[in-house]
């Protein structure tokens, strides 16, 4: 092809645009550090001693004994949710991780639709900390009533921990399709959550 | 001794002609790349005009006999309306610019390329990627800092990519006014792929409130595509520096960027008893003032440059 152009001015041009293409990089590499500082901005709740960060912008929800904390993404079609409960055991309970897992599964499966552990196993998802990792399902069939769309299959993240006379339990669930954008944040809520 | 031909027509070049710093030119061509096309101008303003025009008369025929459409009689008519903007300025364009027109083939080139950019690269990159709709809303600096680095420059360099890698090294591309007429079809072009995907997620259009948003995004991006295509169209006829054209761009992705800022405050209002949440229309008067703008300001640097052209032979 003629382009038409001197020697000079095709070099000026290459150099010209491998200029632009590293301009766009490093702002798209500007961008995501935009964006992770976006999403890793917190919100901090503090009572009764205990203070934990959740995602900055999600909302606060009434919570009754044991649950001590539930936050919830506004946005997501049917809700994304974290929360923290503190579940009593006695003294005498042999093994309170399983104990508050088998409560917290019949709980469930009276008042949540079609909820199914999925799976369930020690963890070592935070460090120093000894605790149950469980998977679950179930339909959600309580969003909004008017809401004209099909019951949303939700799936759920929690893990137990044992602390004096009682178990944390930090628990997620995400729509299906929302779920694995979610686990990060229930990875933070975590790592904030008291020992 | 070799004689040195004019890149544009083929004739030799005299050792008197006023020489361009980019390409060989005898004195006709290099006194054309200056040249100002009026048509060019009054295509661009009727065409951001017919674009406002043609939403208001949906807008008015949608309230005052309501189509009922749905289904895939929805989505078809949809995605007809999405593309309208486009189909407006480039018949528009071609009515005006009879004089000398660009070839139809490139510029309709130079539309698709952009189009396919968008879809295979910009779309996946802004929402699936960067997931832009998840964080942007965060606080008012991160939706300004996200809109000029992720939105506005993946669109401004896809449309320069387009124009660059396609039309701008061949000989077509001849006047710097071209710079602005390729760049407006990539901008066009993009905006009509985003548009056509907006309606296919979201199963059709709502006739008011759909058609303001289709014509929002093309009369915004062919203003800033239009930008570009002028830091190009100056980057090829004259000696500019290599930081020319990453200058032009850093302006066209930040003024993009700050366009879909504002548009976002401007359509949101609060929500009270009687509706609210969002109103399209003071979107649709920004980006038709913008648009305005925008061509009036390359329109002005045009004239300008022309008022220094060389004196083509026998003139």
């Amino acid at each position: 092809m003629n382009s038409g152009m001197t020697a000079n001015a095709q070099r000026r041009d290459r150099w010209s645009s491998a200029a632009v293409f590293a301009l766009t990089v490093v702002a798209l590499l500007l961008g995501w550090a935009v964006k992770a500082a976006a999403e890793g901005r917190t919100s901090v709740y503090e009572a009764d001693g205990m203070r934990i960060a959740y995602p900055a912008g999600w909302v606060r929800a009434s919570s009754d004994t044991p649950v001590l904390l539930q936050v919830e993404k506004p946005v997501s079609p049917a809700r994304t949710t974290l929360s923290l409960q503190r579940r009593p055991v006695t003294a005498e309970t042999a093994n309170p991780l399983s104990a508050v897992h088998q409560a917290l599964t019949l709980e469930r499966g009276r008042g949540w639709t079609a909820y199914r552990v999925l799976n369930v196993g020690p963890s070592a998802a935070v460090p120093g900390r000894e605790a149950l990792e469980v998977t679950f399902a179930f339909v959600e069939t309580k969003a909004n009533p008017f809401l004209s769309a099909a019951p949303v299959v939700m799936l759920g993240q929690e893990y137990l921990f044992a602390v004096d006379q009682a178990v944390q339990v930090v628990t997620l669930t995400a729509a299906e399709d929302n779920f694995g954008g979610a686990v990060k944040d229930l990875k933070s809520f975590l790592r904030s959550s008291p020992k | 001794m070799d004689r040195q031909l004019c890149s544009s027509c083929g004739k030799p070049v005299e050792a008197t002609s006023p020489q361009q710093p980019g390409r060989l030119l005898c004195a006709d061509c290099a006194a054309r790349s200056y040249r100002d096309r009026k048509g060019t101008w009054w295509a661009t303003g009727a065409g951001v005009a017919l674009t406002a025009i043609f939403v208001v008369v949906v807008a008015l025929i949608s309230r005052s006999a309501p189509p009922t459409l749905d289904g895939a009689t929805l989505v078809v008519v949809s995605v007809v309306l999405a593309l309208v903007p486009a189909a407006i300025w480039i018949v528009v364009f071609y009515r005006q610019d009879s004089r000398e027109p660009e070839p139809k083939r490139m510029v309709l080139a130079v539309f698709i390329l952009s189009a396919l950019l968008a879809r295979a690269v910009g779309i996946p990159l802004v929402e699936e990627v960067f997931r832009v709709g998840s964080w942007l809303a965060a606080g008012v600096l991160y939706h300004i800092l996200g809109a000029v680095l992720v939105i506005g420059f993946t669109e401004q360099f896809l449309i320069y990519a387009a124009v660059r890698y396609s039309v701008y090294p061949t000989p077509e591309f001849d006047e710097r006014v071209d710079g602005i007429i390729y760049g407006t079809a990539a901008g066009l072009g993009y905006a009509s792929l985003v548009n056509v995907q907006y309606v296919l997620q979201s199963g059709g259009l709502d006739l008011t409130a759909g058609v303001i948003r289709v014509a929002v995004t093309a009369l915004a991006l062919a203003s800033f595509g239009g930008l570009t295509g002028y830091f190009l169209g100056r980057c090829k006829f004259d000696d500019e520096p290599v930081w020319w054209m990453p200058a032009g761009l850093t302006l066209a992705a930040t003024l993009n960027g700050l366009f879909v800022y504002a548009l976002g405050e401007v359509s949101t209002t609060g929500i009270g008893l009687q509706g609210g949440g969002y109103n399209p229309w003071p979107g649709l008067i920004l980006a038709t003032v913008v648009a305005a703008v925008t061509f009036a300001a390359l329109f002005y640097l045009i004239r300008r440059l022309a008022g220094r052209a060389p004196q083509a032979a026998g003139a």
